[in-house]
């Protein structure tokens, strides 16, 4: 194509290494996604798509099994979908450039919003088949014919008597959610949203989810560990349970999970299949604490289900298929990267999960998954408050002759003082820092920016591209282990009890 | 700014006239829509605001007076909103070409995805209003502390007794359907998406509507006009109701009535003002028809209402806001234009309409409103479905000396036969084309296009573009009228009855 595409400028927080700012380029490459597959992967793609309808259409009408196979169906549709679209996305404007190449090849952008939309679709088609046993057995076809009917029968006919509504209202308030969040990403990756906006935006899109919580739960109750309940209230007798009313205050830790889940998975990016792959990292691990409630219940033929089965499954339902849209971006995420996921899938996934968290009941378990989120804002939280001078891009540096990507750093035209000093100094000592001195003066000259990738590359040298991805995506899986081993070890020690 | 636009392409049934292909454009006018208000104007808006909060936090708790204090909220935040976002728009490729202008000045476009977020926004603040008695007068402060709690109840807390799920569930799905809307007007918008796709795409949007629909009503009851009923069923005793169970095909009418609203208000479109004013027009009039059930039960004051009321108060809730949202956009939309309201505000708004038909029962009387845009559709068919040849453009020409709209034309190369040439004769002679013949030969040489638009202007001769947009939305508001005397008049003299 012979049209100038206007690349998006982007903050460093955004997919990729830094974008370039809008100018004139050179005509997209056009065979930068593939777009024809071999026959072997279209008879894969024809058997897993025969497989997601058997499941979906299983003799038991179990909602699991299908939404096993819906996911499966996401999979293949997105992993279609993405190259067939790349090119329509660079064409409207969402591309950016791979800074972490040498040859700084334009890529598609904002693939995430693909996964959205075929994760949401599947979900509409999915939710008659959660519902399926109240939809079949209540009705009986057709109304009351014998009866003489006035006009207000016509309006208000039978309602299926036992129908969860209080579930299906659950179930619609999240995809309202999630939708928002998307309108929410597309507009930022268009727009380019300052992000002090970007952190409102999320509270916004949960607040139908806030609302039906209070509907349907209301519960505001917190189980606090038993010795701080004693230090907290030492005359009271010990047989009650450690649990504090927070009131209102859960409301807002359920905004605060809303707008934090997003944004931090936001920041720990730019590395080719990070931002995807930290995500499915965690989805799989949510997944696998859900399977621990899921299936004694399963296993054992409990009727009706403990109530935490209920609000695992439903979180299973909203994991699964993230799980799938993800691998499929995966496919084309993973270095060398042929498109980017966009700040749009950053939001999306992180909301999924502040959603399971917030309707699971285990908004805690999920921080335990987020801990190298959480550590990566805390550490850069200097240089995002502007404490330490924050350079415009804070992405690792390519090394145009090793072909490896080295920290990037932070240079101080001043020498630092008082507060920023401190901190530089401190944080140099125990190696959390990489500290560049003046050999006579001992005046800091620079230092590795505050991210966590920086840090990692300052500890193991210059890595390739994929090789530090496959580093920091360990890194994951062992805190998400260690969260998970703790939630059903420590945990119950601290509280007194697990809810297994 | 120096960055180059990328100008969409579109369809002669795109907003304004026709866009001009891809192209490297000359820097844009900065000062097309205007940046700042002048002091009156601004205190018109901080009393509007006040205004409306006086509305929503009412003393009753009225959700009625609430919805209508949104709904002015939602005004002043999109008056202001529109020339504030314009800019950013038209820097990330939404704009268009106004060609029906001679300068041809380059505007910003979807704009009424900008509408479609405040609305959405605005319900999602309204949501609590709507259900506040069952949220206060069902609440009674915390749970019990006086029982030893388990685990199990943390996860499971109180329910709020009669809270009214399946209404809650009907919103949230509304919502939903809209939202999805949102998305593919935008994608349509930006990527320009095929008309066989664009079908298919609203069907799957309403999708969640229709699960919903069956499951709080399941009605499938057609009323049919008494005579017709006696002729299908001859031998039928009289006191049986004529009402006939569509079943499925009630389903199947739902979704054609999704997939019909929006399309049929983006192909009559084309001028400053129209679809915007078209969609206003048919909104109010349908507050009008809901006022007729509301109004009468809040002044007999009874409790609880009749179920038509119900229907339609739901359906105020979803019309106000709009025709608020589009009041706004209206002032920068009118002749002479300075945004667009792209094929997002259409979908958007055919969306709202054709979810209150479906969940206020009352689709054949949207219908009636909508009877220029059945017009307009069935007279296109010839041309839409090349039974007739159909240019690449239909809308009326710009005569760039007189500054007025003429009709667009269809150049036959090769003099019509069979079909084609049947139709142009006989729609030619009772008016309804144009058709220029050659003065020897009397083969057709060219005919009128095949649009209301073009039909007008055939009979008024030239026109400039607002007196024509004036003109057309007369016919609208002509027609909804007869329509609502129709429903409450003729009706019920062929049903037998009104549900007034």
């Amino acid at each position: 194509m012979s049209a100038p595409i206007p690349v998006l400028a982007g903050d460093e927080a955004g997919n990729g290494l830094p974008k370039e700012s809008t100018g004139p380029d050179k005509p997209v490459q056009e065979g930068a996604v593939p777009t024809t597959s071999s026959l072997s992967s279209k008879v894969w793609s024809l058997f897993l798509v025969g497989t997601s309808f058997a499941l979906i259409f299983n003799a038991e009408y179990d909602p699991l099994l299908a939404c096993i196979g819906f996911s499966v169906l996401a999979y293949v549709i997105t992993s279609v979908s993405i190259p067939i679209l790349g090119p329509d996305f660079v064409r409207v404007g969402f591309a950016g450039r791979d800074l972490g190449k040498k040859h700084r090849p334009l890529i598609p952008e904002t693939m995430g919003a693909v996964c959205a939309v075929v994760y949401l679709t599947t979900m509409f088609f999915f939710i008659p088949f959660l519902f399926y046993k109240f939809l079949v057995t209540e009705t009986s076809g057709g109304g009351n014919r014998d009866q003489v009917l006035d006009t207000s029968t016509l309006h208000k006919g039978r309602s299926l008597r036992m129908f969860p509504h209080s579930k299906l209202a659950e179930f619609l308030a999240a995809l309202l959610s999630l939708f928002s969040m998307l309108v929410l990403g597309v507009a930022d990756d268009l727009f380019d949203i300052r992000w002090r906006n970007k952190l409102l935006l999320p509270a916004i899109a949960v607040l139908p989810l806030i609302l039906v919580y209070y509907i349907d739960f209301g519960v505001t109750l917190v189980a606090v560990p038993p010795f701080l309940w004693k230090m907290l209230n030492p005359g009271v007798e010990s047989s009650l349970p450690p649990i504090v009313d927070v009131g209102m205050f859960y409301y807002i830790y359920m905004l605060a999970m809303a707008i934090f889940c997003p944004n931090s998975i936001n920041i720990l990016a730019g590395i080719n299949g990070l931002e995807a792959g930290q995500s499915l990292i965690i989805a799989i691990f949510l997944l696998f604490n859900d399977a621990l409630y899921i299936m004694p219940g399963r296993i054992l033929g409990l009727h009706p289900p403990p109530p935490a089965t209920e609000a695992h499954l439903l979180s299973t339902y909203f994991v699964l298929p993230l799980i799938a849209v993800t691998a499929a971006l995966l496919k084309y995420n993973w270095y060398p990267a042929r498109v980017f996921v966009g700040d749009t899938y950053c939001y999306f996934a992180g909301m999924v999960f502040a959603q399971v968290g917030i309707l699971g009941h285990f908004s805690k378990t999920l921080l335990l998954f987020l801990i190298p989120q959480i550590i990566n804002f805390i550490y850069s939280a200097p240089q995002l408050f502007k404490i330490v001078d924050c350079p415009r891009h804070r992405l690792p540096k390519l090394n145009t002759e090793t072909g490896l990507l080295e920290p990037s750093r932070v240079y101080f035209e001043s020498p630092p003082r008082g507060l920023d000093l401190f901190l530089l100094t401190a944080l140099g000592k125990v190696k959390l820092l990489n500290l560049e001195r003046d050999p006579d003066t001992r005046v800091i000259r620079s230092s590795s920016n505050f991210t966590l990738i920086n840090l990692v590359l300052t500890w193991t040298g210059p890595l390739r591209e994929d090789k530090l991805a496959v580093v920091m995506l360990g890194i994951q899986i062992g805190c998400c282990t260690v969260g998970l081993i703790a939630r059903h070890t420590l945990a119950p020690a601290i509280f007194g009890r697990d809810n297994l």
